[in-house]
């Protein structure tokens, strides 16, 4: 790293608002480092560092052809950096050390055997890097020629030697001498022979794109274990290429970026297109471009060509992966396939050693140099590895892809307090050191990269730690402090895409045991992370890489490892306290010992653990970070407040002190208070807010890992909870049964009943009433196996779908309707049955109606009466009555004659006839048969 | 659609009129690879000037004069600026970077506010340069 420039110093602090502020990154000053002794104990790659490591891939042009300025427009060329004005800050001279001008000698450039040592670079003598068209549209372009160019500053010549039409004259580094077989020479110019201009292609043969990615530790094979070579076996894809996929789907270039705007969303001509990975964080606007697998295979190429890719899925639907078995989220509702949830790499990709062998990467040892003088070496034998059953999965965006880890161990510096081993301005964090300065103790001590003989041990170990403290502080100029040099692992699951193996080879092809099933591989099952035949042994020399989860989780993974929802990194401790660099198994990359999700809950009050003080001698509470959300119950607006403790506190009130009075008493929303008897804060709300703890906090060692996370069980679809891993994935292991899931099982539709009524074997309609809630019952137990949805329809009414079992539905039309019953199972097979409905107009409002028999006495209901005052009723036996009365219904009782011609068998009729007055004027006429029922008059 | 390649990048201006249509140009859309289109292009330094047979130094071509004398930004062929400055493969985030202790919790370009992380403050940018 190097600083390239000025300005740029992040954030500003608002005490008031306890908000950072990013600053403005407009004038983009070069900086300087004012000596050569300062760049050497500060700088291990430079820019024209990078030129000679990294530019033996990594094409030209950007920052190896300009120095970076506000605009494209105003960068200043690297050939004229000593006599043009660059960003406004004048020219950048010899006298100027800088990271544009100054490079750390790694390669002996000079050969007197110092690769330790700051070189000038002086561009007009080296070139630069341009972007070199070639590298990529030139067939049979020379990797190795334009590597060994640019090793040491033929910058200009490594384009001539790369396409391989000269040869390095030996002068400087913009001097060759051109082959005439390639280069036509007419006396008076050079011209690019026919030969050469014939292997320009349009498309970039993947040979070039291998030569950088794929070939034996490049990029790719390393990170990945991709290799593009061999036959079908190894990539089913073979014949289409590279560009076969990364070929832009709008073959027309209609839509090309040509701004250098990181904001844009346009490839620019000459970009392949991009997919989306973790920790390829590189112009992520421009991500999601490449074409899928399911462009070619689902959907005849989307926009570009389809290389007649066959359609899986009624492959995937016979195997039962397209079947709603599997749960999107973790609260037991199935309502995800495998297909959903899985990327096709990560049962395609499988790396059998079926068309040649597979290796790839599994550590980088930053310890030493590799045997060209890289700084790490990613090429001894036992840093490498087969690729055979060495892919994980892991998960990425809620899916899971296939994955392999790539693990890196690098000194590094725990003196938090007062040792800024990598000069970096900052005594506290990761402090890895420079590389360039461990190659220099290593040469001194005539060591190299601790893999290099296949063994590492604690005694070893010990001897690297004594020598690099022995001479750390020359090589910084930092001297007095504390060293504590321990070794880290970083591992990092990188996404496989590459390799695609025939289908009759993925996981899954020979059913569900293939993956589930204790130590099948896929999920679960021991995984590597050593190199083949290396022997790691230790005992404290090793720190984790870092801690995960708001500072409570020791892990020697990459925090970017997150579970599937994507809330919490996964901690896995596969070297730290392990003695050794440990097999992992598969599915602890996956889910967590204990499941845990964020505490989202507000709280009137938080109030920490006793909190345990380093002591300050290599280990400070700076640098801790406290941020609480705090929620307004009126607005619910939600406002955050940060601050980075700046200074070591001792106690629970120095903490609180460095927090600052915003914290203590200003802010509106809640104050922070110390409790020095039990070692505690307490985070209080005030009137009208709630609080809780942000997830970037450093919950852990403020004693709040509780206020930030919180036991979450995982539900399986069979409705079963599990608390953590161990328990989960032996359920998993058990999941091999396709019918257990329904799987193979059609649904059955059985209406159990409508209205209450159950459907008869005739098909009689079901009367119900027009306007009344009706309940459609399912009978749900005649599906036992798999995942169910049910849902009704009526032909009363278009479009309406009401889903549920049970359901409740208003018929709003007189008629008969055919109300359907659809069931539809975890494989998306449906099943009906349909059943008429008659629905009728409700019975005539009863204005007069019989209500009973008290002693001797009917009495008769007079209703819907309009507003009256009087009631006159003529009973239809040859009495008449006068009720006078307001209310509505009115009882009135009346002593029928119960005579014989009145006499209808069982009951008795009479025609009753009541006017309604309101006042003096009659406002209605009510005329009704009632019907007594001699039972209630013997 | 593709241009023909203008004349004065298979010889240096001033002869084409001397060598008159001895070359044969192909037709214009032709796939390079089926015709070498880019036969007998003149080789040039950054400046775009012809590299002299008789030049003995500092006579390594460049993309950047020789490619870029076509592609110039006119009759549909994008200039080499124009490819450079947006490409990921050329810029490697050169075009990203944030600056010294670029991290800031409370910023909203995740860049600032994840990857950047405390303590990391020469991670100053997402890409390749400022990472390295």
């Amino acid at each position: 790293m190097a600083r390239l420039f000025l300005d740029g110093a992040g954030s500003s602090y608002n005490a008031t608002t306890a908000t950072y502020l990013d600053n403005p990154f407009t004038t983009m000053t070069p900086y300087d480092y004012g000596s050569l002794l300062e760049f050497q104990r500060r700088v291990d790659n430079s820019i024209p560092g990078q030129m000679r490591d990294c530019g033996e891939c990594h094409a030209g042009g950007g920052a190896m052809e300009y120095v970076p300025a506000p605009t494209p427009g105003a960068r200043v060329p690297l050939r004229d950096i000593a006599t043009a004005d660059v960003n406004g800050a004048g020219p950048i001279t010899a006298a100027n050390v800088t990271a544009f001008n100054y490079y750390v000698d790694i390669y002996d450039d000079d050969g007197d055997g110092n690769r330790s040592e700051v070189l000038y670079n002086d561009f007009t003598q080296t070139g630069v890097l341009e972007f070199d068209c070639l590298l990529c549209h030139l067939e049979g372009y020379d990797w190795e020629a334009r590597k060994e160019a640019v090793r040491h500053g033929n910058f200009d010549a490594s384009r001539t030697v790369g396409a391989g039409l000269g040869i390095l004259a030996g002068t400087n580094g913009r001097s060759v001498v051109y082959d005439p077989s390639l280069v036509e020479d007419n006396g008076t110019v050079l011209k690019l022979g026919l030969s050469v201009a014939a292997r320009i292609m349009p498309t970039p043969p993947t040979a070039n794109c291998a030569s950088c990615h794929f070939d034996a530790h490049q990029v790719d094979w390393k990170k990945r274990g991709d290799v593009w070579a061999g036959n079908a076996l190894n990539e089913v894809h073979l014949s289409i290429g590279c560009m076969g996929c990364h070929k832009r789907k709008d073959e027309d270039f209609s839509n090309v970026g040509t701004d250098g705007a990181p904001s844009s969303t346009l490839l620019g001509q000459c970009d392949p297109a991009k997919g989306d990975a973790p920790y390829s964080s590189l112009w992520n606007k421009t991500d999601n471009t490449v074409k899928t697998c399911a462009d070619c295979h689902l959907r005849g190429g989307d926009g570009g060509q389809s290389f007649a890719a066959p359609n899986p899925a009624n492959a995937h639907a016979a195997a039962g992966l397209t079947a709603k078995v599997c749960q999107d989220g973790t609260d037991g509702v199935a309502d995800a396939s495998h297909i959903d949830i899985i990327a096709c790499s990560a049962c395609h990709v499988r790396k059998l050693n079926l068309g040649g062998p597979f290796t790839g990467g599994a550590l980088v040892d930053a310890t030493g140099p590799d045997a060209e003088g890289r700084l790490a070496d990613h090429e001894n034998p036992y840093v490498t590895r087969t690729m055979e059953r060495n892919v994980a999965v892991s998960w990425y965006k809620g899916r899971l892809v296939a994955s392999n880890i790539l693990t890196t161990l690098f000194w590094r510096d725990k003196n938090d307090v007062d040792f800024d081993a990598n000069r970096d301005g900052r005594a506290g964090g990761m402090d890895a050191l420079l590389p360039t300065h461990v190659r220099t103790i290593d040469e001194i001590y005539g060591v190299g990269p601790v893999t290099e003989d296949g063994n590492v041990s604690g005694a070893e170990l010990d001897q690297r730690i004594a020598q690099i403290d022995a001479e750390i502080e020359a090589l910084t100029g930092v001297s007095g402090a504390a060293k504590i040099t321990r070794l880290s692992f970083m591992a990092v699951p990188f996404r496989v895409n590459h390799n695609v193996s025939p289908a009759w080879a993925a996981w899954g092809a020979g059913g569900c045991g293939d993956c589930h099933a204790p130590g099948a591989g896929f999920y679960n099952g021991a995984y590597r992370l050593k190199g083949e035949g290396l022997e790691v042994s230790f005992g404290g020399q090793v720190t984790p890489f870092t801690k995960a989860n708001a500072f409570t989780d020791p892990t020697d993974f990459h925090p970017n490892l997150k579970d599937k929802a994507g809330v919490r990194s996964i901690p896995v401790k596969a070297a730290f306290q392990q003695g050794t660099l440990r097999d992992v198994d598969r599915s602890e990359l996956l889910y967590e010992n204990t499941f845990k999700t964020r505490n989202t809950a507000w709280a009137d009050s938080l109030t920490s653990a006793p909190i345990t003080f380093p002591d300050g001698t290599t280990a400070t509470t700076k640098g801790w970070l406290f941020k609480v959300e705090a929620k307004d119950l009126f607005t619910g607006d939600v406002v955050t407040r940060s601050k980075i403790v700046g200074t070591h506190a001792a106690n629970v009130d120095e903490l609180v002190a460095a927090l600052g009075p915003a914290y203590t008493d200003n802010l509106p929303e809640f104050t922070v208070t110390a409790d020095n008897a039990t070692g505690t804060i307490t985070i209080a709300a005030k009137p009208g807010y709630r609080v809780r703890l942000h997830p970037q906090s450093s919950a852990g060692a403020f004693g709040m890992a509780g206020a930030v996370w919180t036991d979450h069980p995982v539900t399986a679809v069979n409705g079963t909870a599990f608390a953590g891993r161990a328990d989960w994935v032996a359920y998993l292991d058990r999941q091999n049964d396709p019918a257990a899931v329904g799987i193979g099982i059609d649904p059955v539709a059985v209406i159990a009943s409508i209205n209450g009524i159950v459907p008869d074997a005739n098909g009689t309609p079901i009367e119900v009433e027009v306007g009344q809630p009706v309940t459609l019952a399912a009978d749900t137990t005649v599906n036992t196996a798999g995942t169910f949805t049910y849902s009704w329809i009526s032909s009363d009414a278009a479009g309406e779908v009401l889903p549920g079992a049970t359901v409740s539905k208003t018929f709003s039309t007189v008629g008969t309707w055919l109300v359907t019953l659809k069931v539809t199972d975890e494989e998306g097979k449906l099943s009906q049955v349909s059943q008429k409905v008659s629905a009728v107009a409700p019975a005539p409002a009863a204005d007069i109606s019989y209500v009973g028999t008290a002693s001797g006495v009917q009495t008769i209901r007079f209703a819907n009466l309009p507003a009256h005052t009087m009631l006159y009723i003529f009973w239809g036996d040859g009495l008449k009555s006068r009720v006078y009365d307001t209310t509505s219904p009115k009882d009135v009782d009346h002593d029928f004659r119960l005579y014989a011609k009145y006499d209808k068998g069982d009951h008795y009729e009479f025609k009753v006839t009541a006017y309604v007055y309101d006042g003096s004027t009659r406002v209605d006429v009510k005329q009704a048969v009632i019907s007594i029922p001699k039972a209630d008059n013997p | 659609m593709r241009r023909k390649r203008g004349r004065q990048c298979l010889v240096p201006a001033g002869m084409a009129l001397a060598l008159g249509l001895a070359f044969s140009m192909p037709p214009p859309g032709a796939a390079m690879a089926a015709v070498p289109e880019h036969a007998h292009i003149v080789l040039r330094d950054h400046l775009g000037n012809p590299i002299s047979p008789s030049a003995a130094t500092d006579n390594a071509f460049s993309v950047k004069g020789t490619c870029g004398c076509c592609h110039d930004g006119t009759n549909g062929l994008l200039s080499y600026d124009e490819l450079e400055r947006h490409s990921y493969h050329a810029q490697l985030a050169a075009n990203e970077i944030r600056g010294w202790n670029a991290w800031n919790p409370d910023s909203p370009d995740k860049f600032r506010s994840g990857p950047a992380a405390k303590g990391k403050n020469w991670v100053q940018s997402p890409g390749h340069v400022g990472k390295w």
